[in-house]
């Protein structure tokens, strides 16, 4: 059914929530890329057997990722008006054991991760209770989801579907309030009365630059235009993040909607979606998401009976890091190679195919929709006066909880990742927290009680970026962390523009002899003053802050370089030039473990005898050392 | 117009003037490598960055590629624009440190050494040449291909393109003249050459400085340098590129330059092994000379047989010696006499010998090279009488001092050289001279400035007048030539407009002596009863190719073949036939690998100008008043400084004579390049497989009409075949009607694609930050030992491909490694054995 009024949408809005809250017991499966790596999908296979075998009546769904990546593969049961419980770490045979369980009117005890007693309809302001009026007695122990430290300063916007809904199902998004808000734009408000809002609200871009959003839509509705484009960034190409993948696999029609109320404010017709090729699932799922929003006329012509038309059109990446500046992802959906240019012209100005064109992040667009509905005091109620609202960040590297997460701005560094994050895995001591991908920088401890906010990250030399927030700890050599970005920024530069092209490869030359042991103390000097020009001089985004992980880790760990150039070591032990390999004659016992996954044949000893490593064989590769349960390898 | 302010200089521009353009209007230097006026700016040099103050903000942005606006503040020489501008300049001198424009700028902006590990580069990838191939020219023959530092100019696979319109636009904007290493094409110049000269080698070597090298080049093809250099109507020069920028340079004057440099004993020609045939050449004209010249290289017995007492045909006795002067031209007969050759003066084909007599004085070969010698008739009444003359026999009289009776007023009938060259000799020999010509001065055949010498020198046009009868005394002494007006009417075949009489309008024009020239042609009376072809235009029937006549052994070029021509195409023509003579006398194929030379370049539509115009310099002469009166040479000839600069605006079109002047000494350096060979349009490789021709018509089919569909179809055909095969880019390109190198730039720039094969698995290790600080180094380099290959390499059983991925959004089951659909998380270097297992096992995954 189409939906042209107000009534077509609260229709399909009940068959969404009946599909989404069934009246028997659902079992969803984390079915996002992440989800899927961990094994969600052989898990997902075992559950349908089994349910099949037994004959259990239950529903079996597929659902996005929750953000707890950790705890992969994740699997929920609900029950109907009792409670929704959260597995963990999932295998088929415990899956099996599960659909037993339910079979038998149980509730399978172990891999619990969580109960969820109520839900937040966010749209609609309203809170799903799953037993009313009080939570229901379970015959096993669980955690609440609130309880639970990796949720509980969590505050969902974005995501706020993701891992609830179906993601191939329109009416599941509808049903937590999907398209009322394109609704009511287009019906009760005008483009100026949605830029207002959008405005008001604060947001700023959270691709990386933090732009104020409502700005840049207000100068593209300033720009006459007979045609303009509005532009979906999902070029995701931080390493070490994977937000926008999270919200692409998860609830797709986030960002449609969001991207069909920004073309209404700016006078769009035409939008496209620029998603990078390494997403499979994301660009299946996107294609799903456009072909139901199209039928259901939520696309397309005439959208809620008005004169308002949108088109999208999804474009794939095919592996640029550059095309995440706008300007080269314009000359990218031109079908050129993705260089950047020079603005002004500004893409509000001048975009694609030279008309006026907005690019917003992924994450951007799917904050459109609660802000249009909610209002922006509600949006501003989140976060700081500076920076507000919430964003979302991929918390990974050395903790012991990664994940997808979204806080309110103004979460200080030390909660994401200590409280958020559980801390540090494997005993080891924090070293720096590096946010803002090869744009960024590495932030050290002291400034662990720091809000992260686009201001104050900035102030510190590294940037809010996209969302990637890389924790390391102290076996991670800051001059090499340094080194791998700038790696990066040198393989991924267009080539263009000389700062940035020929700059890297020299920054990357001194950089490599001081991991080599043959740098001096004059290279950091001349390090950092390049580094300067470079972002001074450099045409984009990505060569105007490529130097940035070289200048912070000098900025805060210049002892580390030092100690390369003057002692010759490195004390993170991680540069292979200045470490070498030992075997510690107290503790080992002649196990053999060493000598068997050497990969080169480097150590020798019979078993239960001393181990020895043949330095002139040692390719320091590290392996001993990680398999040594007597941590008798010693690395110097 | 726009306000703004330049180092606190108020300015104002029109609107969508660009900072660069505002600063140069004021006199403001800012240096760039990347800029060209005639095409989109591009920004990337960084050279050029200024700082700009607009509104609150104040940011260094690229001066050429920034609009003016009103009331911004621009500072072009801050500290802060300096410090860029010298950090790029350092870094392009250390990637070129042999390029001098880097050099000068370097040196301008204070930077007086590389602070860099220097490089060898000498592209400085400011990408010029393939935006103005692509943008200003349309035709994307060469491209950028790669990334990052790995970016480079190049033609696709390698090849030259056949669109390539050897326009040389490329050459012209790189600021390097590196771009020539590429496009290995011949100049327009060295391609128009009747004798094949390499004419931009030469130009180039004079410009160095080594004249004698550049004699040495010329006299590769052609033996009368100072003779040709003065002389010669230059047809390259009609074609040089140069003059889409200002004035085509002033080859033929170099050539002079170079040739009176140098003596040409000192060459030291090289001589081949001499052979025992001998070959006769009649005629000593310049086809017989350069057949000569070049048969006695090849070590064969030459003798010239020549009916006049001297040789050089009628470069000796056509051409006066103020053009011309004959010690010049001796000097170098003499020269080509020093190899061995023989002569026999006065001795003519029909009276002293014939073609058996030579055949049963033991020669091998002849080659005919009679030239055209008899002046043509005006064909009108009177024209026996005495006191009419033909042009070239009063020519031939007056060099060779025959004696004859020159009038007082004599009416020279023509517009050609001859007729101007006639003209000034009667008037340097106390003539009043009238010239006779039933055009205008527009239509004149002759060359401009010879017809403006004469015009100086005081000799009397009468144009739009043909002459209609001689009017004599009773001995039949000439008194008068009738003659009538015209006027122009119709263009005829020519295009000239045909002259019409004017009825009524007879006058008789009051002379003594009356010279024609209007033509001349062969005697080839001579040839009657030797079975010899010829043509009805009186002209020698051979094959264009070879210069083969119909009589085996024959051969013949010059005016005597073609009709009359310029000295260079005879001497052309006659190396031609000395090849086939050659060819003839060793049995070999006569057409092997020869083709009829074809002019394949064309002029750019829409030529860059804008560049550096500098005026063509013009050759010294003597003052008319002067050389009215005597036959000192006319033209002093260049010197040394005008020479070198006159040589600096060859713009070095492609020029594969830059890699041979880069290796002076050689054996290479004075190799002609050999004609070029023209190619029909290449063909589409072929397809492995007719299916994959299908399957990639459905992909381009799918996008066909959409916008920009280039990425989509090449992601599709990337993922069809797991890389880009080349007949499957070549097919996008044909079919889209996109130039092929367009598509390569956009194959080369993103990681997805390859342009080789890939194995049947994809290894790709995760890359990004969350896996990098958890070991997928390590990973890395477990994986590179264990398949024996380094990063981005495939297995020799093309089973397994390594490629890096920057991220798969996996950061939880850091460190990852995918292998096509597949993903291994939280491993660990020894995990890897046993899951490359898992894919060689069993070969069907």
């Amino acid at each position: 059914m189409r939906i042209k009024t107000l009534d077509d949408l609260q229709a399909v809005k009940g068959e969404g929530l009946k599909l989404t809250y069934p009246e028997k017991i659902k079992i969803m499966v984390g079915m996002a890329t992440c989800g899927i790596s961990a094994g969600a999908d052989k898990v997902y296979k075992a559950l349908e057997k089994k349910i099949t075998e037994l004959g259990v009546d239950a529903v079996l769904e597929m659902t996005g990722c929750i953000g707890f990546c950790q705890r992969e593969p994740l699997v929920d049961v609900v029950y109907p008006h009792r409670v929704r419980i959260s597995y963990q770490a999932m295998t088929p045979d415990k899956a099996e054991a599960m659909v037993e369980a339910i079979k038998e009117g149980q509730i399978y005890p172990e891999n619990l991760l969580c109960r969820i007693d109520q839900e937040e309809l966010l749209v609609d302001g309203k809170v799903k209770v799953y037993a009313n009026p009080h939570p229901v007695e379970l015959s096993v122990e669980v955690p609440k989801y609130e309880e639970v430290p990796f949720f509980k300063k969590q505050v969902k916007v974005a995501l706020r579907n993701c891992g609830y809904i179906n993601p191939e199902r329109i009416e599941e998004s509808i049903g937590r309030g999907g398209y009322l808000a394109l609704y009511k734009a287009l019906k009760e408000m005008t483009p100026r009365e949605v830029i207002d809002v959008v405005k008001a609200s604060g947001l700023r871009g959270r691709g990386g630059g933090g732009f104020p959003t409502g700005l840049k839509w207000e100068f593209c509705y300033n720009n006459a235009s007979d045609m303009k484009y509005v532009i979906c960034n999902a070029d995701e190409g931080d390493p070490g993040a994977f937000m926008d993948r999270g919200i692409l696999e998860g609830d797709p029609h986030a960002l449609l909607e969001g991207m069909a109320i920004g073309a209404y404010a700016v006078g769009a017709k035409e939008g496209y979606i620029y998603c990078r090729a390494e997403y499979p699932l994301a660009l299946k799922r996107l294609e799903i998401a456009i072909e139901q929003a199209e039928k259901r006329g939520l696309l397309g012509d005439n959208i809620f009976g008005t004169d308002f038309s949108f088109r999208l059109k999804i474009r794939e990446g095919a592996g640029a890091f550059v095309c995440g500046e706008e300007t080269a992802l314009i000359a990218s959906i031109e079908g050129k190679v993705g260089e950047p240019r020079q603005r002004p012209p500004f893409p509000a100005q001048s975009g694609l195919w030279g008309k006026p064109t907005i690019i917003n992040n992924v994450k951007t667009w799917s904050h459109i929709a609660p802000i249009i509905v909610r209002g922006s005091e509600w949006y501003t109620s989140f976060g700081t006066k500076q920076s507000p609202g919430t964003t979302v960040f991929a918390l990974v590297g050395k903790i012991i909880d990664a994940g997808l997460v979204e806080i309110p701005l103004g979460t200080t560094l030390r909660e994401m990742i200590f409280d958020i994050g559980g801390g540090i895995a494997g005993k080891k001591n924090f070293k720096a927290v590096q946010t803002g991908g090869p744009s960024g920088g590495c932030i050290p401890a002291q400034y662990l009680d720091t809000p992260v906010e686009y201001d104050t990250l900035g102030a510190l030399g590294s940037i809010m970026g996209s969302g990637g927030m890389i924790v390391m700890d102290e076996r991670d050599c800051m001059v090499n962390v340094a080194k791998y970005f700038l790696d990066f920024t040198m393989e991924e530069s267009c080539g263009k523009c000389t700062p940035c092209r020929e700059g890297t490869l020299r920054l990357m030359e001194m950089l490599e002899s001081i991991t080599r042991g043959v740098g001096t103390l004059e290279d950091i000097d001349q390090l950092m003053e390049m580094s300067e020009t470079i972002k001074d001089g450099s045409l984009c985004g990505l060569g105007q802050t490529a130097p940035n992980p070289v200048l912070t880790t000098i900025k805060y760990f210049r002892e580390e370089y030092e100690a390369h150039i003057t002692q010759k070591k490195c004390p993170a032990k991680v540069c292979k030039e200045l470490i070498t390999f030992h075997v510690d004659e107290e503790k080992c016992n002649g196990c053999g473990r060493c000598r068997l996954v050497c990969p080169v044949e480097a150590v020798e000893g019979a078993k239960k005898e001393l181990h020895k490593i043949l330095q002139d064989k040692c390719i320091k590769c590290g392996t001993c050392f990680d398999r040594c349960k007597f941590d008798a390898i010693i690395v110097e | 117009m726009v306000k703004l302010t330049i180092n606190d200089k108020l300015v104002e521009v029109p609107e969508g003037t660009t900072i660069l353009q505002a600063a140069r209007q004021v006199g403001i230097k800012i240096p760039t490598l990347c800029y060209y006026e005639a095409i989109k700016p591009y920004g990337g040099c960084r050279l050029c960055v200024v700082e700009v103050t607009a509104g609150p903000r104040t940011s260094l942005t690229a001066s050429c590629a920034y609009p003016v606006a009103e009331g911004i503040k621009v500072s072009t020489d801050t500290e802060r624009v300096m410090k860029v501008r010298r950090l790029v300049i350092d870094l392009l001198w250390s990637r070129s440190p042999d390029l001098p424009i880097l050099r000068s700028i370097a040196n301008d902006l204070g930077v007086m050494a590389p602070s860099f590990p220097v490089g060898d580069s000498e592209c400085i990838l400011c990408d010029l040449c393939t935006r103005v191939c692509s943008e200003l020219e349309q035709l994307g023959v060469i491209g950028m291909q790669g990334r990052g530092s790995k970016r480079e100019v190049l033609t696709p696979f390698g090849e030259l393109s056949d669109v390539c319109q050897e326009c040389g636009a490329c050459g012209f904007v790189c600021p390097t003249a590196w771009i020539h290493e590429v496009a290995k094409i011949q100049a327009p110049c060295t391609l128009t050459c009747p004798a094949g000269i390499n004419v931009q080698g030469y130009v180039q070597l004079v410009n160095q400085g080594k004249d004698k090298e550049a004699v040495k080049l010329i006299m590769e093809r052609l033996p009368l340098p100072g003779t040709l250099g003065r002389i010669c109507p230059h047809p390259c020069e009609e074609e040089c590129r140069r003059q889409t920028v200002d004035e085509p340079v002033a080859i033929c004057n170099l050539k002079r330059f170079a040739a009176d440099q140098v003596d040409l004993k000192e060459l030291g020609l090289e001589k081949g092994k001499p052979r025992p045939e001998k070959v006769a050449i009649v005629g000593g004209g310049p086809a017989g000379l350069s057949c000569a010249y070049h048969l006695a290289r090849a070590g064969y017995q030459t003798t010239i047989f020549e009916a006049l007492p001297v040789l050089g045909g009628m470069l000796r006795v056509g051409i006066p010696d103020y053009r011309l002067p004959h010690a010049i031209l001796q000097r170098e007969i003499d020269n080509i006499l020093s190899l061995g050759v023989e002569v026999k003066y006065n001795t003519a084909m029909g009276r002293d010998f014939t073609l058996d007599s030579l055949k049963k004085d033991g020669y091998k070969a002849v080659f005919l090279g009679i030239g055209c010698h008899v002046g043509m008739k005006l064909g009108v009444p009177g024209e026996e009488a005495n006191g009419v003359m033909q042009g070239v026999d009063f020519l031939r009289k007056h060099t060779l001092n025959e004696p004859f009776e020159l009038g007082k007023h004599v009416a020279v009938i023509g517009g050609g050289n001859v007729a101007i060259d006639v003209a000034c000799t009667s008037l340097r020999l106390g003539s009043k001279v009238t010239l006779v010509y039933r055009r205008t001065r527009d239509e004149m055949p002759a060359f401009e400035h010879e017809v403006h010498q004469a015009l100086c020198e005081g000799v009397e046009p009468l144009y739009l007048t043909a002459p209609v009868s001689v009017k004599t005394d009773a001995n039949g002494k000439v008194t008068g030539l009738e003659c009538q007006k015209m006027e122009l009417g119709e263009p005829d075949k020519s295009g000239r407009r045909r002259p019409v009489p004017v009825e009524g309008s007879n006058f008789v024009l009051d002379v003594d002596m009356i010279i024609p020239a209007i033509g001349q042609r062969a005697d080839t009376s001579i040839f009657e009863g030797t079975g010899l072809e010829t043509t009805r235009w009186n002209t020698i029937e051979v094959d264009e190719i070879t210069f083969e006549t119909n009589l085996p052994g024959v051969f013949a070029a010059g005016d005597a073949q073609t009709g009359p021509w310029i000295a260079v195409g005879a001497i052309g023509d006659g190396e031609k036939a000395a090849v086939s003579i050659d060819r003839y006398l060793r049995e070999l194929d006569q057409k092997e690998g020869r083709i009829k030379k074809r002019k394949r370049h064309h002029r750019p539509k829409t030529f860059p100008v804008g560049g550096v115009v500098h005026p063509r310099a013009v050759m010294p002469t003597l003052p008319p008043e002067y050389t009215c009166s005597c036959f000192d040479e006319i033209a002093t000839g260049f010197t040394q400084e005008t020479a070198r600069a006159e040589a600096t605006r060859c713009l070095n079109c492609y020029s594969d004579c830059l890699e041979h002047l880069g290796a002076p000494g050689t054996a290479s350096v004075y190799k002609a390049p050999s004609p070029v060979v023209v190619q029909k349009l290449k063909e589409r490789s072929a397809y492995d497989q007719p299916a994959d021709e299908k399957a990639v018509a459905a992909i381009i089919n799918k996008y066909r009409e959409e916008r920009g569909n280039m990425l989509p179809i090449l992601l599709g055909i990337n993922r069809t075949f797991n890389w880009l095969p080349r007949p499957a880019l070549e097919h996008v390109a044909d079919d889209l009607h996109i130039p092929l190198a367009d598509i390569l730039r956009v194959a080369t720039f993103y990681n997805a694609f390859s342009l080789v094969p890939r194995g049947k698995y994809i290894v790709s290790v995760c890359l990004g930050t969350g896996c990098f600080v958890k070991g997928s180094p390590r990973l890395l380099d477990r994986l590179e030992r264990e398949l024996k290959i380094k990063s981005g390499g495939t297995t020799e059983d093309m089973l397994f491909s390594l490629e890096p991925v920057r991220c798969i959004g996996c950061c939880a089951l850091a460190p990852a490694v995918r292998i096509n659909e597949d993903t291994y998380g939280r491993l660990s270097p020894d995990n890897i054995p046993k899951i490359l297992k898992l894919y060689t096992a069993q070969p069907a995954g």
